[in-house]
């Protein structure tokens, strides 16, 4: 039905060089009623492949090969025809529901604009009525109050829902749905997949389904077509020393810390959010102690107060025996010294604007570490440790690659030799490549340094690899921690349990799936 | 825009006139011996051209420079301050923003006398709210960043965050600001030199296009020659924002 | 809704008093007796004792910002010391010619830009975008007096096209059709040459902002169910562009008034330019600041229409 041949893309702008955005070339099919994954890292042209077919790239972008709809190649087709195909016999369902309705307008009147846009022969409040029964039918019921309502009002689930009754509008032979769960939370992810399931067995439609997830990939996909270029497999070299690594002396030890924030989100009502309820734990010299939990959990605050961003209500956090909670602003700033923090986003963590030295040499300045003509060599030092050369000193952040950028991250978080680097979601944005150099540059810093790592992570894979302890986080607090290989092998708590299971994608999305199919 | 820097910079070498002496027969049209013609007084319109563009210059400049200091300032703290000093330098920037720039000038030129000093003041007083908010947002963008959270866990103190990590950030939407101000001060400037509020001892491209009113029907190169050189000098200035930001003047 | 309409009301006494704080220390801020520096030099003792004694510029300090706050929040700033008249009076009799002008040049600022805007963000790039963003840039340039002296030069010495001088045909006793033809006639090239620079802005306006607009999802939706490319430039791409233009065209009301007044000046209209002209020869301080009251005070209500219309138009802000 529809046929992909040797697809490329190229985006060239006026002053810029030419960037190839679907490379290699891509080739692929789908057939009725089937559901085909696109598989790729983010970045190699998923999207934009998914506006090829649609036609709807953007000015600057050249489509080359062919994009064969029943035979007809749509790359060649005039703006007319293809206007008709939208929506009537592809349709889309985008990545971000909440920005893809107009904020002006109610969503069920939007809804009955796609109904119209096929269909101009009927009246508008017959659209209305159609739009109605199509939100009916993707699961939001009239009495749920969905006349009058605009989008801002909405969920992002409720969106993606009217999003999909969008699609389904005109029975499209093809749905091309772009990460259509990449934005939504991880329950709402698994009522949409459910959705996007049965809307296909009742409409027949084949689903183009795009996505980095590997968990929706395999729950959804009949078949997959790789885009970009292939990851390798994740290297198991850490993992053999991972832990043996046992140290002298406690560098850092939390007891019962509290974070509040105060009723944010300006509805006043709700008091605080107990953001971190009641956390211990103690972390020895070289060792690698992981906090896992679903966003929203309280680690990243957890970390955050932990290298003095924010204040707890309650508790102590003790460095090398010295408390930091209560110390006065020069104690605090040179104890400060021994904990640094490495954030999720290597992007935003580094200032756009200065060079990667100054930018290394900051907390040496800051602290009056900076040794005049020896600076250089310093920074330079740093910057071996962490893999990178010394030219990339002169570099700015956006010159680098993210696995590079975040090395950058880590030089600067060592500069003052830190007796413990805190690691917020360090691997998230990263691919398997720079994955793996990432961790060799952990475990030299161990090994040379004797650095204690906190890291805070939700890829259990991952902890499983490097982590010596565990902590599982809920609510802010800790439902348990021990050996990480002893709690994954018998967690004594549902959660722990849950979570176990969740990581393992074959089950947990699949099983609900036909569950909810038997009804 | 450089090209009438230097101009202005050079003219006492350029001009072949003192901008105020009698040189010629009155109303001469433009000709090799006066390349833009004369006035009803028989002055050579070039010289005066020049010595206009020192004027113009002089006043936007010192004015883009002092609504800078004072936008990026005001900026800086209300952004990175935030709470109630935020609020009440943002509600001082809306009050001041209401005040009509040109009438301002001219009340204030009304009061104290003419001169170009007020002209400046009234004019820098009344330009950098826009340059403030255009800042302060930019610096509320800045802070919530990770490399902000970095220096402070770094133990960076805050003027260091203000300097090192916050300023380079919000340099270039400033100067885009400071680039449509510009021409705006240069469009005042001649607004209010047509006016006759300008320095009276002072060559000015607004005078000079007022004294050519009366006369509009028979010395077309009048008004012609000064006009031109206004919008030459502000599209210039207009024209280098826009490559450098792609934004639109407002 | 209601809170932010109450907030933004709030504000309006709060500006305009601010504007009277300010107008009260750039008074005494002048040189010498306050009195002379709102009255002149050059008046009579009567003038002088009617001035005074109007804001009260004998009594202590507060008592005369009371005074003089009252009396010009009534619209009274004393009289012109060269027509001995009231200066609101004659600023009033020359409101309506200068509003005929600007708003006949904002209606066709609106009318040329926003399809223009359109026109040239559906050809975002290309060599059209590229002339129609330069020729705003010129336009917006040019000093207006000087863009009216040149159609004066051009369309009345060179072409004797259109009159170039006052709002109607002088000795002219024709009625009706003829009456109003011959207006429009007089009206047309000030009302272009004010048009120009809010044409350059708002054209701009509209173009960057459709052009972002088309860039977004909810746009690239629009799109791929098939709406028409009309249905998606009107009701997709413009709207949220509109809102800016609203709020632009407020905070331009000074600017456009300052433009209505030199270009008067220059083509000989009936309105405040004149008025302006000669208070400011005879540095007639209360015609002046009525001027500037006038002027604050139309800026601070464009703003406060730009929120109700931003409030009836957005539902984030109708429902937030």
């Amino acid at each position: 039905m529809l046929q992909v041949e040797s697809l490329a893309v190229r985006f060239s702008r006026p002053g810029t060089a030419t960037v190839q955005a679907v490379d290699p070339p891509l080739n692929f099919a789908v057939h009725r009623g089937e559901t085909v994954g696109l598989a790729g890292p983010s970045g190699a042209g998923k999207t934009v492949t998914a506006l090829a077919i649609l036609g709807l790239l953007p000015t600057g972008a050249a489509a080359s090969g062919a994009v064969l709809w029943r035979g007809l190649n749509l790359l060649s087709s005039s703006e007319s025809l293809l206007r008709t195909l939208r929506g009537r016999e592809i349709a889309l369902i985008p990545q971000d529901p909440m920005s893809a309705l107009h904020p002006f307008y109610q969503v069920h009147r939007q809804v009955a604009e796609a109904v119209r846009a096929h269909q101009r022969d009927i009246t508008r409040s017959d659209a209305l009525d159609m739009a109605r029964l199509l939100l009916d039918r993707v699961g939001i019921p009239r009495f749920h109050g969905h006349d009058g309502g605009y989008p801002f009002q909405w969920s992002g689930g409720m969106l993606q829902r009217a999003l999909i009754a969008m699609a389904i509008a005109h029975g499209p032979a093809l749905i091309i749905a772009d990460e259509p769960t990449t934005a939504l939370d991880a329950t709402t992810r698994i009522e949409i997949l459910r959705l996007l399931r049965s809307v296909q067995e009742s409409t027949g439609s084949s689903i183009l389904l795009i996505t980095h997830d590997r968990d929706v990939m395999t729950a959804m996909a009949d078949r997959v077509v790789s885009i970009g270029r292939v990851p390798p497999p994740a290297s198991a070299h850490y993992a053999a020393t991972a832990g043996s690594e046992q140290s002298a002396g406690e560098v850092l030890r939390v007891v019962d810390l509290a974070v509040h924030y105060s009723g944010a989100g300006g509805s006043g009502a709700g008091g605080h959010v107990r953001a971190v309820d009641g956390v211990s734990l103690h972390i020895n010299g070289g060792e690698t102690f992981a906090i896992v939990g679903e966003s929203g959990c309280g680690k990243s605050t957890l970390a955050r107060t932990l290298v003095g961003l924010e204040r707890p209500i309650r508790g102590t956090i003790s460095i090398e025996g010295q408390n930091l909670v209560g110390a006065t602003r020069t104690a605090l700033r040179d104890r400060r010294r021994r904990i640094q923090i490495v954030f999720q986003d290597s992007a935003s963590a580094l200032n756009p604007r200065r060079k990667v030295g100054p930018c290394i040499a900051e907390p040496l300045h800051i602290h009056g570490c900076y040794r005049g003509k020896g600076g250089p060599a310093q920074v330079a030092a740093l910057l071996e440790l962490v893999g990178l050369a010394p030219y990339h000193a002169d570099r700015y952040p956006h010159q680098l690659s993210g696995g590079e950028r975040q090395r950058v991250a880590i030089a600067r978080a060592i500069a003052l030799q830190p007796a413990i680097v805190v690691l917020d979601e360090p691997f998230t944005a990263l691919d398997w490549g720079a994955r793996d150099d990432l961790l060799v540059v952990l475990r030299r810093l161990q090994t040379e340094f004797h650095t204690a790592l906190l890291l805070i992570a939700h890829d259990l894979q991952l902890v499983r690899q490097i982590a010596a302890r565990t902590a599982v986080m809920r609510d802010g607090k800790f439902v348990e921690q021990g050996e990480t290989a002893a709690l994954f092998a018998k967690p004594s708590h549902d959660y722990t349990r849950a979570l176990v299971a969740g990581s393992l994608a074959d089950q947990t999305v699949r099983q609900p799936l036909h569950l909810d199919h038997r009804r | 825009m450089g090209a009438m820097g230097l101009l202005a910079l050079s003219a006492p070498l350029l001009a072949p006139a003192d901008p105020f002496a009698l040189v010629g027969a009155a109303l001469d049209p433009p000709s090799l011996h006066h390349l833009m013609g004369t006035d009803i007084l028989g002055r050579d319109l070039l010289s005066g051209v020049l010595y206009g563009a020192r004027t113009s210059l002089v006043v936007a400049g010192i004015t883009g420079a002092l609504a800078f200091i004072i936008g990026t300032g005001t900026g800086l703290v209300a952004g990175y301050a935030g709470g109630w000093t935020d609020d009440v330098l943002m509600r001082l920037a809306e009050i001041v923003q209401v005040l009509p720039r040109f009438f301002f000038a001219v009340l204030a030129v009304a009061l104290f006398g003419p001169g170009l000093d007020r002209i400046i003041l009234a004019l820098a007083i009344t330009s950098w709210p826009g340059l403030a908010r255009v800042v302060r947002a930019e610096v509320l963008a800045l802070r919530t960043q990770d490399f902000v959270r970095a220096a402070e866990a770094a133990g960076a103190s805050h003027t260091r965050i203000v300097m090192r990590e916050l300023l380079p950030g919000v340099l270039s939407p400033a100067f885009v600001m400071i680039g449509l101000l510009l021409g705006q001060v240069l469009l005042l400037e001649a607004s209010l030199g047509f006016l006759g509020l300008g320095d009276p001892n002072l060559a000015s491209w607004g005078a000079l296009i007022s004294q050519g009113q009366p006369f509009l029907l028979v010395a077309w190169w009048l008004p012609l020659f000064p006009g031109l050189a206004i919008t030459l000098t502000v599209l210039g200035m207009n024209l280098l924002v826009d490559a450098f930001s792609g934004s639109v003047p407002t | 809704m209601m809170r932010y309409l109450v907030r933004r009301l709030l504000l309006v006494p709060l500006t305009v008093m601010a504007i009277v704080t300010i107008s009260f220390i750039m008074i005494h801020a002048a040189p010498g007796d306050p009195v002379l520096a709102l009255a002149g030099e050059h008046g009579d003792r009567a003038y002088y004792e009617f001035m005074r004694e109007r804001f009260g510029f004998d009594d202590p300090l507060p008592t005369r910002f009371v005074t003089y706050a009252s009396r010009v929040l009534r619209g009274d700033f004393g009289n012109s010391y060269v027509q001995g008249r009231s200066a609101a009076a004659l600023i009033a009799e020359r409101v309506p010619a200068t509003l005929l002008l600007t708003a006949s040049a904002l209606v066709l600022g609106a009318l040329v830009s926003i399809p223009l805007g359109l026109w040239t963000a559906r050809r975002a790039g290309g060599r059209w975008d590229g002339f129609v963003n330069f020729f705003a840039l010129t336009l917006y340039s040019m000093p207006l007096f000087w863009v009216g002296q040149m159609a004066v030069v051009v369309f009345a010495a060179r072409m004797g096209w259109l009159p170039v001088e006052g709002i109607a045909t002088a000795g002219s006793d024709a009625t009706g059709i003829h009456r109003v033809t011959d207006l429009l006639q007089h009206l047309a090239l000030p009302a272009v040459v004010l048009a120009s620079h809010e044409i350059a802005v708002l054209t701009r306006l509209v173009r960057s902002g459709v052009a972002q607009e088309l860039g977004r999802d909810h746009v690239r939706m629009a799109r791929a169910s098939g709406l028409s490319e009309r249905v998606i430039l009107l009701r997709h791409a413009l709207p949220r562009p509109m809102l800016t233009v609203v709020t632009v065209v407020g905070t331009r009301i000074g600017q456009l008034f300052a433009g209505a007044l030199v270009v008067e000046i220059v083509f000989g209209w009936p309105g405040m330019g004149r008025l302006l002209l000669s208070a400011l020869q005879a540095r007639d301080a209360p015609i002046l600041l009525a001027f500037f009251f006038l002027v604050s005070c139309s800026v601070v209500i464009a703003n406060l229409v730009a929120d109700v219309i931003y409030a009836a138009i957005d539902p984030r802000i109708r429902y937030g």
